[in-house]
């Protein structure tokens, strides 16, 4: 609860995060290159020592050189893991009418059983996506979305996608802000003690967040208008500059992962 | 004679699904004026703002901007947006970018300027707003006072002749509503019409030297802040009370004709 005041959860707490971060005066495109570029390295070489290695320079990027708190990269980090933990026990076991591999277990007439693969192909499967996750986790704890829109910008991504993305990603706060009202409101009056209530209660909520969000649009359209909209959403951005030393440091980790790929792969000694 | 530089002559409004929120509405603005909008809810003050602006179109009545008559052509609306800005009672309303900086840039970049006058006029605006570190912060970590200094900064980024604040001081704490009165004084001083409606009397008294007030959207009385709170039969039927100083000086000599409205006026009136 503690922490649930000072950085919220998810999202906002990104938010805060890549405001604070050491990265920040990092150019935006150079990182947004940097990760997605690691990240198809790490899902392309899809091998354990290689996502392992990923993962954790990543961690070491956003706890060192970000100077993110661990507490907030564990809390972050946990519902991707949860959600892995599922999804890679389903491939380790195979169900087979037969026992074989590591270990079995009967069920009814069926064999659960963990062979050799598909301990390999879960733990490969764990660390590339583990090696993914943290690389966007690194871009996002340390990247404030409106750079990484500008990013999307020059990436030729169509106007009506950025002005949608900009206008969405301020309306949240402010829909988080009025939501958070009405709950505190909610709550004040016990809309929230027992679960039947608390399921009509936040049915309510939601219907007064929706009603007051048609009331809002239509003064922030005219609010817009006032100011001359005419259909072309523009805003003045001075995102952090490109640096010869970011670039170079980025280039040297890109070739020690591909070093590492290389190794790995054993195309180095033929 | 030079041109007042916002006139209104005849101006009617009506919500689709009401009555008419303004009728037969004329007054004009003067160069560098202060004038006080009084008036209950609903009595049709934001409604004016609007139609100020072009952003609503009168149904009868017409407006005119230095002298030329608006009408609906694009270009003449940009041209009354130009020199006419509103800031809106909530802040959330009107903030639109995620950034400061992006947020004031906005106004002068619908003006289709050059991007080096662009960001001249975004710094020079929130340096006039005392917002000068906030550049690339972020608008919802801002508090109340800030963002309304904000909302201030994209109207005078602008750079208009006039600007109606709507309500500026409701959702303020008394440090940030006397920040804004310093505020309001540089604007005029460097001769920008300001036209505030608020419901707080006092610090409308203080304030302005002309006042408006509205009644279920007829403009009842424009006059000086004297005489609308010398009659007491308007400020009942408009839901108004005379300012704390009025009352004080009328309670210690009941029967003048009018008694001060600011500090000042009340010192030199104890003195007489
Ligand atoms: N968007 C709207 N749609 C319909 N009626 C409106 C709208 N905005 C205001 N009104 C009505 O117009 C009248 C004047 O409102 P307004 O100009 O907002 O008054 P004020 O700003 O003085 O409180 C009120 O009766 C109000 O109910
Ligand atoms: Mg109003």
């Amino acid at each position: 609860m503690a922490h649930r005041h000072s950085h919220g959860s998810g999202m906002l707490m990104l938010d805060t995060l890549a405001a604070h971060s050491g990265l920040r005066n990092v150019s935006p495109g150079l990182k947004t290159g940097f990760c997605v570029l690691v990240l198809l390295l790490c899902v392309g070489a899809s091998d354990t020592v290689v996502g392992i290695f990923v993962a954790l320079s990543m961690v070491f990027f956003m706890v060192f050189l970000g100077k993110t708190p661990m507490c907030h990269i564990v809390r972050l980090l946990k519902i991707p893991l949860l959600f892995l933990c599922v999804s890679c026990l389903v491939i380790l076991l195979e169900v087979v009418r037969e026992p074989l591999g590591l270990w079995q277990l009967k069920v009814g007439s069926w064999w659960l059983c963990v062979t050799s693969e598909s301990l390999h192909r879960a733990v490969t499967l764990f660390f590339q996506a583990m090696g993914a996750v943290c690389c966007l986790y690194a871009l996002s704890s340390s990247t404030p979305m409106p750079q990484i829109i500008e990013v999307l910008r020059r990436c030729h991504v169509p106007a009506l996608v950025i002005e949608l993305m900009y206008l969405i990603y301020r309306y949240l706060f402010v829909l988080l802000e009025v939501q958070r009202q009405l709950t505190v409101a909610a709550t004040a009056r016990l809309g929230y003690v027992g679960l039947r209530r608390s399921v009509s209660t936040a049915g309510r909520v939601s219907g007064t967040l929706l009603a007051s969000s048609f009331r809002r649009s239509r003064v922030c359209f005219d609010a817009m208008e006032s100011r001359g909209y005419d259909g072309k959403l523009a805003f003045l951005s001075h995102a952090p500059r490109l640096r010869p030393t970011h670039l170079l440091a980025a280039a040297a980790y890109v070739l020690a992962l591909l070093g590492l790929i290389f190794v790995r792969k054993g195309w180095l000694c033929p | 004679m030079t041109e007042p530089i916002l006139r209104l002559e005849n101006v009617s409004y009506a919500y689709p699904d009401g009555p008419d929120a303004v009728k037969n509405l004329s007054v004009s603005i003067e160069k560098g004026e202060r004038v006080a909008v009084l008036g209950r809810n609903g009595a049709g003050k934001s409604t004016f703002f609007l139609l100020c602006n072009g952003v609503l179109e009168p149904e009868a009545g017409k407006i005119f901007c230095a002298g030329k008559p608006v009408t609906r052509k694009k270009q003449d609306l940009l041209e009354l947006r130009r020199r006419v800005g509103i800031v809106f009672q909530e802040a959330e309303n009107q903030i639109l970018a995620v950034t400061v900086e992006g947020e004031v840039s906005f106004g002068p970049l619908n003006l289709g300027l050059p991007l080096p006058e662009v960001e001249r006029r975004t710094a020079q605006a929130l340096t006039a707003m005392g917002l000068e570190g906030y550049a690339h912060r972020s608008p919802q970590y801002l508090s109340g006072g800030e963002k309304k200094r904000v909302t201030i900064a994209d109207i005078l980024a602008r750079e208009p002749d006039v600007i109606l604040l709507d309500e500026p001081t409701a959702s303020l704490d008394p440090e940030n509503v006397t920040r804004l009165e310093e505020i309001l004084d540089r604007l005029t001083q460097v001769g920008i019409a300001l036209l505030v409606s608020t419901h707080d009397v006092d610090f409308a008294a203080r304030f302005a030297r002309r006042g408006l007030v509205f009644n279920r959207g007829r403009l009842a009385k424009d006059a000086s802040m004297e005489e609308i709170f010398a009659d007491s039969a308007l400020l009942e039927q408009a839901g108004l009370r005379k300012p704390w100083l009025w009352q004080a000086a009328e309670a210690a000599c009941p029967g003048l004709p009018r008694y001060p409205l600011t500090m000042e006026q009340y010192r030199l009136w104890l003195h007489r």
